[in-house]
């Protein structure tokens, strides 16, 4: 199956705005987009990504110790 | 001396130049609240309410995006300001007290050993004595020296086995008097106690770093030194702080994990149910801008203003007593022998449009420990819109004052 995005999910938009701020400081552009219900229980937002990008915005939030809940590609 | 002051011309509000032309108002209450606010801080609280007044959190549209990120941003500014590098360890609260009662009702499940100082406001000793009465904590009220400062040596000498927390009033709203709260925060971290620092007299004024200083939790209060609207104030908790000692107050909705009732154990959601105060924060966020480019100023200002206060008073009036020293930013607490304090702030309001305040102020303990307690002080708490102008003024009322008591015998 080949994926075009993914969806980068957080415990709460807290944690969405600072990824989202991360992203954005080194570059990597995202969107910020409603969470999914029938992917997660937030009432928030998540990040919508290039699926190119996925590994590397991981890998910076990861390192800046940002949670992830987890990453659906889509 | 200061003649004018970039800061109060760039930023002074409208509405204040029009009270002042209008009524030549003093306003010298900034340690209650300061007042007036930049014009940037009213301009971003209205813009907030006007332009994207939405539920930060709770909706995926972009309204409730741009409110998230108001909030994210001055979390941030709010971690940078303390030293902090996780935004996430800044939690909101309505104000000081309410983050005080957190921090210390979160903290004390079980019995212990908490030791607090004799400059504490209120909102520190109410909860602290709460659990004393209720034989969950023993507390030890440290003396300090004779304005209430306390070293290391003390700390050492009450320290029992079961000591647990410390809790300081880095300024007192008192005297402006300041605690050394890197050496006790140094000597709490090596003794494996926690220490809170309720810094709402300091924080805008004096660098307050809870990494350099060892200090686990500072309590903020947006409204005073920092320069944002009411109603808004938190915790900032240092990174290395284990938060789930902490047990919420509060639980409910967070916009978080929706689907389970179980409430979230993750910062800051834990200790954040309910909607946040977003216009407020918008506020907080630009006033911490502008304490931020106005740092040295402020302090220099503040202690220059207090300088040339208690300096031209001592000169010139009357039977004037000060409880502050020299070093004081911003803070000055005064009787007058032979008038109430109660009687001096209501003719200063009645008759000079100069505001002040009378009384404890809220610190009972501070009071005691100056020795003006049941009857409290005068205090001239100064911001940075003061000038040595209006000191001029009010110390000319001050002596008015003196001399009708003098003729009429009040």
């Amino acid at each position: 199956m080949e994926f075009n995005h993914s969806l980068i999910l957080f415990y709460s938009s807290n944690y969405t705005m600072w990824a989202n701020n991360v992203l954005q400081d080194d570059g990597i552009i995202c969107k910020l987009v409603a969470v999914p219900r029938e992917i997660s229980s937030n009432c928030g937002h998540c990040i919508k990504i290039e699926f190119a990008l996925k590994e590397k915005a991981h890998e910076l939030l990861t390192r800046k110790h940002v949670k992830i809940d987890r990453i659906v590609d889509i | 001396m200061y003649f004018g002051f970039l800061i109060s011309d760039q930023y002074k509000v409208s509405v204040m130049k029009k009270l002042e032309s209008q009524n030549n108002l003093i306003y010298f209450d900034n340690a209650a609240t300061t007042f007036p606010k930049p014009e940037t801080v009213i301009e971003a609280v209205v813009e907030c309410m006007r332009m994207y007044g939405a539920n930060p959190g709770r909706s995926g549209h972009w309204l409730s995006v741009k409110a998230s990120d108001i909030v994210f941003k001055t979390r941030l500014a709010l971690a940078n300001l303390f030293g902090v590098s996780n935004p996430m360890h800044v939690v909101f609260e309505s104000n000081a007290t309410s983050a005080l009662n957190l921090a210390i009702k979160g903290l004390l499940s079980g019995k212990g050993h908490v030791m607090t100082t004799s400059i504490e406001h209120n909102s520190t000793i109410r909860p602290l004595h709460r659990f004393e009465k209720d034989g969950v904590i023993i507390l030890d009220i440290l003396e300090g020296d004779s304005r209430g400062v306390v070293s290391v040596s003390e700390f050492k000498k009450a320290k029992k086995n079961n000591s647990k927390l410390v809790v300081i009033n880095h300024m007192s709203n008192v005297t402006g008097v300041v605690q050394p709260i890197r050496e006790i925060g140094k000597w709490c971290r090596e003794n494996n106690i926690i220490s809170i620092v309720d810094c709402s007299q300091s924080a805008g004024v004096i660098d307050i770093d809870l990494k350099k200083d060892f200090i686990d939790i500072v309590a903020f209060t947006g409204h005073k030194g920092l320069y944002g609207p009411m109603g808004i104030g938190g915790l900032v908790l240092s990174d290395s702080f284990d938060y789930r000692m902490i047990k919420p107050l509060k639980e409910g909705g967070t916009g978080s994990l929706s689907d389970e009732i179980n409430h979230p154990c993750f910062l800051p959601d834990i200790f954040e149910s309910g909607t946040l105060n977003v216009p407020g924060i918008a506020g907080l966020l630009k006033g911490i801008e502008y304490v931020t480019e106005f740092r040295e100023e402020i302090e220099t200002k503040k202690r220059e203003l207090s300088r040339y206060f208690i300096a031209k008073a001592l000169k010139k009036v009357e039977g004037i007593k000060i409880y502050s020293g020299m070093d004081s930013l911003g803070v000055i607490s005064f009787t007058i022998k032979g008038l109430s304090p109660s009687h001096i702030t209501n003719i200063l309001s009645e008759n000079y449009n100069i505001m002040s305040r009378q009384g404890l102020h809220c610190s009972p303990l501070s009071h005691r420990k100056i020795g003006t307690f049941p009857e409290g002080t005068v205090r001239f708490s100064f911001g940075v819109f003061n000038t040595t102008k209006e000191i001029d003024i009010a110390i000319k009322c001050l002596n008015k004052l003196v001399k009708e008591k003098s003729k009429n015998g009040v």
